[in-house]
């Protein structure tokens, strides 16, 4: 699909979307009387601003590097390599082993645009010197990528990689369109997504040990397709102790659409709730057994699904299904859920 | 004017003056805010608008730029403050339709904020690229390059979603 196709979609959609939102229905209070404090208070506000011009003098003199004692254009100044820059690389694909060159000096993982349904704002890290070079090695590890061969769905990586190299060049990994799978530079693929998860996870570990979270989590929303629902990387192990917001979703699976586990079902988010005793519901979800009640076999997903989506202070997103057969991670091993949590977060949606 | 009430700053009708444009104000607050929050978000823009209401200046801009402008603001300080920004039973907003409208919108969503207001304003709104950079406070050029960035980040996306 080109610009102007893209561009026609939009804009119909645009369309559509403001005839289903006149945005007449908002009641604006009276100004009539109001009484103007801007006016009021001239001397407060000129003081206002005269400390917001100090603050911004100060600052910029502050943060200007001296000319003199500036480190120079080195590529390996910690300043560049914490931008390393998450655009996809112009270049050609790479083709052949090894899967990428010896001799990275930086790492990053880079959020990207959809990120596998949710909202949350991917961890973002770098990695330098030797674990960069590291890293090139469990890539170049990497077992070739076998089209025929069933790698699962219950992990995706919804981000990329982003290797920098003395000499300036990128090269770009990316995250698994389809599970299991890597590319680099959108050219030959691999099975890797069992590394990038690994890379991801110690990523996370390094962000947590280095910036403690402050911030309350903040609610994530459910995402609208089904087929979006895959487990995401992080957040784990989530304990009783932990500090998380969760939000239920329900969604309602296509009629017709094959509906077994190891098949791909679709459908669409019918309804979602913030769980205000976000504690409680962990203590519910993290209660669950380890013995699959499927044995392993194949089972029939209910034309109805509920599912927790959980986040905790670092963003990190885990999701917790409440069919019996479908194990979460949210504890660091295979738990399946119980009948309580099932009922638990039934009775958030009305119409059950 | 542009045949509208009376410029406020001189001493105008500030509620028949910002009357016209409430419903753009209102459909910019419900893109980028939760549902629950788009009243408080437009509320708190006209009260912004109503105290800085003697620096508009109708040479400058129009009154939608500098209020939508105003809407935007206010709807970023709301998603930095507000913790638990849905309601505790919601039903969700997002159009159900094609799957190719989910993608996209679950698209857009993604994109990253000033992309995702230059979508919204001009597609969502419907607004001028003219008007749009107003609201965005920035040059038409910049408003042009960043429908440009968003639409092929979108692309990408979409085709993830395909693949």
């Amino acid at each position: 699909m080109d610009d102007d196709n893209l561009d026609r979609e939009l804009t119909e959609l645009g369309a559509r979307w403001r005839a289903q939102n006149p945005g007449d229905d908002f009641v604006p209070a009276d100004f009539s009387d109001r009484e103007d404090a801007s006016a009021s208070t001239p001397w407060l506000m000129l003081g206002a601003a005269a400390a917001v011009v100090l603050a911004v003098v100060i600052g910029t003199i502050a943060l200007t590097p001296n000319a003199k004692n500036s480190p120079g254009p080195a590529a390996s100044t910690p300043d560049v390599i914490n931008r390393l820059d998450c655009a996809r690389p112009d270049e050609r694909p790479v083709r052949g082993a090894p899967v990428v060159p010896d001799g990275a000096v930086a790492a990053r993982m880079c959020g990207r645009s959809g990120n596998g349904g949710f909202d949350t704002a991917w961890p973002i890290d770098t990695l330098t010197g030797n674990d960069a070079e590291q890293l090139a090695d469990e890539l170049n590890a990497m077992p070739p990528y076998d089209p025929t061969a069933d790698y699962g769905c219950t992990t995706r990586v919804p981000f990329d990689l982003v290797l920098r190299y003395a000499d300036g060049r990128r090269v770009w990994i990316e995250g698994a369109r389809k599970c299991g799978l890597v590319s680099v530079q959108g050219g030959q693929k691999w099975n890797g997504a069992a590394t990038l998860s690994d890379l991801a996870l110690r990523l996370i570990g390094q962000r947590r040990a280095a910036h403690p979270a402050t911030n309350a989590p903040v609610p994530p929303q459910c995402p609208l397709k089904w087929s979006n629902v895959a487990d995401t990387i992080g957040a784990k192990p989530v304990t009783a102790a932990s500090e998380v917001a969760v939000t239920a979703c329900q969604y309602r699976l296509d009629p017709g659409s094959p509906r077994f586990a190891s098949e791909r079902a679709t459908g669409r988010l019918d309804l979602q709730a913030v769980v205000n005793q976000p504690a409680a519901m962990l203590r519910t979800a993290l209660a669950g057994t380890p013995t699959d009640p499927c044995n392993g076999q194949n089972y029939a997903l209910a034309a109805v699904q509920h599912l927790l989506i959980v986040r905790d202070r670092f963003g990190d997103i885990s999701v917790v299904s409440t069919e019996p057969c479908w194990p979460s991670t949210l504890s660091g091993t295979s738990r399946y859920p119980s009948s309580t949590l099932a009922a638990e977060v039934a009775r958030l949606f009305p119409q059950n | 004017m542009r045949g509208e009430a009376a410029d406020p700053s001189d001493g105008g009708d500030f509620n028949a003056w910002v009357r016209p444009h409430l419903p753009s104000m209102t459909r910019l607050a419900s893109r980028l805010v939760p549902a629950a929050d788009r009243d408080d978000v437009v509320q708190d823009a006209l009260v912004r608008a109503w105290r800085r209401r003697s620096t508009f200046d109708p040479l400058r801009g129009s009154p939608a730029g500098w209020l939508l402008a105003i809407v935007a603001d206010q709807a970023r300080k709301r998603r930095k403050a507000t913790v638990v920004p849905l309601a505790s039973v919601e039903i969700a907003t997002a159009p159900l339709g094609t799957e190719r409208r989910l993608d996209l919108e679950q698209a857009i969503r993604g994109l990253a904020p000033r992309q995702r207001l230059a979508i919204d304003l001009y597609y969502f709104l419907g607004l001028d690229v003219a008007t749009c950079a107003e609201a965005m406070r920035c040059a038409e050029g910049t408003v042009k390059a960043t429908l440009h960035q968003a639409r092929r980040l979108l692309h990408d996306a979409l085709e993830d979603t395909d693949g």
